[in-house]
């Protein structure tokens, strides 16, 4: 016998709610999703009417049902938001080249602008070229630091007044567990804001899905039929964050409320007053926000461009012996060349 | 789904623990010790250069009194009730309090001790039968018995919070004891739908029970013996469970959240499994392992989290020692807000709300009526109130446990 829906509409059931194990049909399911983001964007505060706000988008499913739920709600609650896609072409070939065409989709089907930059035209670098250099591992920390820093500049450009990015629950959770697991408190603060940035200079980001399964993501966009991207990068995935993912999902195989959960424990956490906080400020090199000087991508630029790819991996001690070793043979190669000149 | 550490898990998801440990206890190579320069047996733990027994035992009995002394929450002259229960940790901790109290004028360790042996058979009963129940009990009762100058007790998990505790000696009469609360106890905690919150359950009422026999034994503190990895299990258990605001009591030296003043302490929380097992292997000393260290990779938050950090600590060394370092920077909003906040009257934490616990009550909301009811104003405010005096006066973690069993029946134990 078919499952009643739990609203009581009448309908048969189609799906059971991971977040709070109901069983509703489409309808309901559709409405109850709306409502949650609707819920977390009006509770936070998270635009101000006649806002300009960039919609970070990949082509993914997370992008794809926040550009999507932004519209219709921004249309139905009167949000007077100008929404424009923002994307960002990190020069992956058969993996970014592919998911652009669907975000160009998504532009055309929503009537939302596009703005598309690209590392290469931002840094002169390519994903394809920096795995060239650097290889396999570590090519993550490259296109992890480029993109943060990319989405600004782009927001920049556009001038727009905050990022709206598709971080969903499950991101957040995990990357609350990663973050202990690696003892990065500074990042564990402020891993579960809703808003991000903000202060002077800065452009703010807000994750309107912070409180959406992912699971139910995906579900609303197989319902809606949402044109998304579903392929994985070509370059190896961050394994650390993949022990943390596969934790997470065997925990919520057995408490599937564990997400919120751990949502709700970060946001709990207090550190002592010994404990080291890090000071935002802006990069002397690029100008954009750092905690460090010069900024990782600035590190990570001057080691791709000095043929030294590591340069801004690990340790910055280690960093500054490799600089100052081929300083000292470039000044040496140059005083030969003076020699042989003379002759 | 996780592929670390595969080759050690069995088809049935079936672990087998400290095996690698158990071996190392026989085979130690011989060498010179590179702190006193002699040639002995090597004792040699990871990010430690290799050291002869006596440096070893000097290093890990150094470790575990630094502990105590750094905390400096432990007065002179202070009853401490140990709690015991034939664990390779719990000897040690036994035999190192032992060795601290014995010291010289300068170096002892000012205190009175007493022993509680706290049977929790209750707790792995699915894993153990009842003949080796039996030869545990009697190990236990041999090995207690030879440290004649300590007054050891013993008692049951099941036991009533204000019901006696038995003397080791009378090891008989406790055996012969009257069983039908206990067994009511059992029908109850069996009751509980899941595994994770009959553990949160039983690790509820086992610091409420060591509390209330301290308080019996004229105990102001009572020592458990926690190591580095239990710590880590606890921290990342305690975080998906929803703790975040007590997480600090759960992993740092002295938990006082307990009512009647008593004060759990963990003085060999910086140890670790090897430590451990090669302090038993240089004293030369016994204990009762009576269970088989099974771990069932699927059954509850606590032992997907143990067998994970298990795994990862295989292809990461640092991961436990980097938990528990980030569990050292967390401190407790028990202390800030102590006079203005709520406690939960089940678990004695702060009850704090958050923005993620509103969203949720959001979503129950919104799943439970037509789109046309969803209002962000009266109606919700009107369900929030509802909830909110249900919720009354019991943490989120806690109203996790009633969501699985009768609320009213674990405040009646608790």
């Amino acid at each position: 016998m078919p499952i009643k829906c739990k609203t009581e509409c009448g309908r048969n059931a189609v799906l059971k709610r991971p977040k709070t194990s109901d069983a509703l049909c489409k309808e309901c399911f559709f409405a109850a999703f709306e409502a949650e983001i609707h819920y977390t964007i009006i509770t936070n505060k998270l635009f101000t009417k006649g806002e300009k706000v960039a919609v970070a988008a990949s082509g993914g499913k997370d992008s794809t049902v926040l550009a999507y739920v932004l519209k219709l709600l921004n249309d139905r609650h009167d949000y007077g938001l100008q929404l424009i896609l923002l994307s960002i072409d990190e020069g992956i070939t058969g993996y970014r080249d592919d998911s652009l065409e669907t975000v160009k989709k998504n532009r055309d089907d929503y009537q939302i602008p596009l703005k598309i930059l690209s590392y290469d035209e931002l840094y002169g670098w390519t994903m394809d070229r920096i795995v060239g250099q650097i290889g396999r591992s570590n090519n993550c920390t490259f296109c992890g630091v480029f993109r943060r820093q990319a989405l600004d500049r782009g927001a920049k450009q556009l001038e727009v007044d905050s990022i709206a990015t598709g971080h969903n629950a499950d991101d957040i959770a995990e990357t609350v567990l990663m973050n202990i697991l690696r003892g990065d408190t500074a990042r564990l603060r402020r891993c579960t804001d809703i808003r991000t940035g903000g202060g002077e200079n800065t452009i703010p980001r807000v994750k309107p899905l912070k409180y959406t399964y992912e699971k139910e993501i995906v579900m609303y966009a197989h319902f809606k039929k949402l044109v998304y991207f579903s392929t994985e990068c070509v370059f190896a995935p961050n394994a650390y964050r993949g022990h943390a993912r596969a934790y997470l999902k065997d925990l919520e195989r057995v408490r599937p409320s564990v997400i919120m959960d751990i949502i709700h424990s970060g946001e709990q956490l207090l550190f002592k007053d010994t404990v080291k906080k890090p000071v935002r400020g802006i990069c002397e090199r690029c100008g954009f926000v750092s905690s460090q000087q010069p900024c990782k991508a600035c590190i990570l630029l001057e080691g791709l461009n000095r043929g030294l790819p590591k340069l801004g991996i690990g340790k910055k001690s280690k960093g500054d012996r490799m600089r100052l070793k081929q300083d000292k043979e470039l000044a040496l190669r140059e005083r030969a060349n003076l020699v042989k000149n003379d002759f | 789904m996780c592929s670390i550490g595969d080759d050690d898990v069995l088809d049935d998801g079936i672990s087998s623990l400290m095996t690698p440990q158990k071996q190392m206890l026989h085979y130690l190579p011989k060498g010179t010790c590179y702190k006193c320069g002699q040639d002995r047996e090597l004792y040699k733990i990871h990010f430690r250069e290799a050291e002869c027994k006596n440096c070893f035992l000097i290093f890990v009995n150094h470790k575990f009194r630094a502990t105590v002394g750094s905390s400096k929450a432990l007065p002179r002259n202070a009853d401490i009730l140990l709690v015991f229960d034939g664990s390779a940790e719990s000897v040690v901790l036994l035999d190192m309090l032992q060795t601290a109290q014995s010291e010289s004028n300068f170096k002892r360790l000012h205190c009175y001790l007493k022993v509680l042996f706290l049977d929790d058979y209750e707790a792995y009963k699915d894993t153990c039968g009842i003949n080796d129940y039996k030869l545990y009990i009697q190990q236990v009762k041999d090995l207690l018995l030879s440290y004649d100058n300590i007054k050891c007790y013993v008692t049951n998990l099941r036991s009533g919070i204000h019901q006696k505790p038995f003397d080791i000696k009378d090891m008989n009469l406790y055996l012969n004891r009257e069983m039908e609360k206990e067994k009511v106890f059992s029908n109850d905690i069996n009751n509980i739908q899941t595994s994770t919150s009959r553990n949160e359950f039983i690790k509820l009422y086992r610091k409420n029970l060591i509390a209330s026999m301290a308080t019996i034994l004229s105990c102001k503190y009572a020592f458990i013996p926690t190591i580095n990895i239990s710590i880590a299990t606890d921290l990342l258990s305690a975080i998906a469970l929803g703790q975040g605001n007590n997480v600090a009591c759960d992993v740092a030296f002295k938990d006082d959240r307990l009512v009647n003043g008593i004060k759990i302490m963990r003085p060999i929380k910086n140890l670790t499994e090897t430590e451990v097992l090669l302090y038993i292997r240089a004293r030369n000393i016994k204990w009762c392992d009576r269970r088989d260290h099974v771990i069932n990779a699927s059954s509850s938050i606590q032992r997907i989290t143990e067998l994970f950090i298990r795994n990862l600590q295989k292809n990461y060394s640092s991961t436990v020692s980097t938990i528990i370092c980030t569990g050292n920077k967390i401190t407790s909003n028990n202390d800030s807000y102590e006079e203005f906040e709520e406690k939960c009257c089940l678990c004695n934490s702060s009850i704090v709300n958050s923005e993620t616990l509103s969203a949720v009550r959001y979503s129950r909301y919104v799943s439970e009526r037509m789109s046309s009811d969803f209002d962000l104003d009266i109606n919700f405010k009107k369900f929030l109130n509802l909830t909110q005096n249900q919720d009354q006066k019991v943490c989120h973690s806690c109203q996790n446990i009633g969501r699985d069993s009768d609320i009213n029946l674990i405040k009646h134990y608790l």
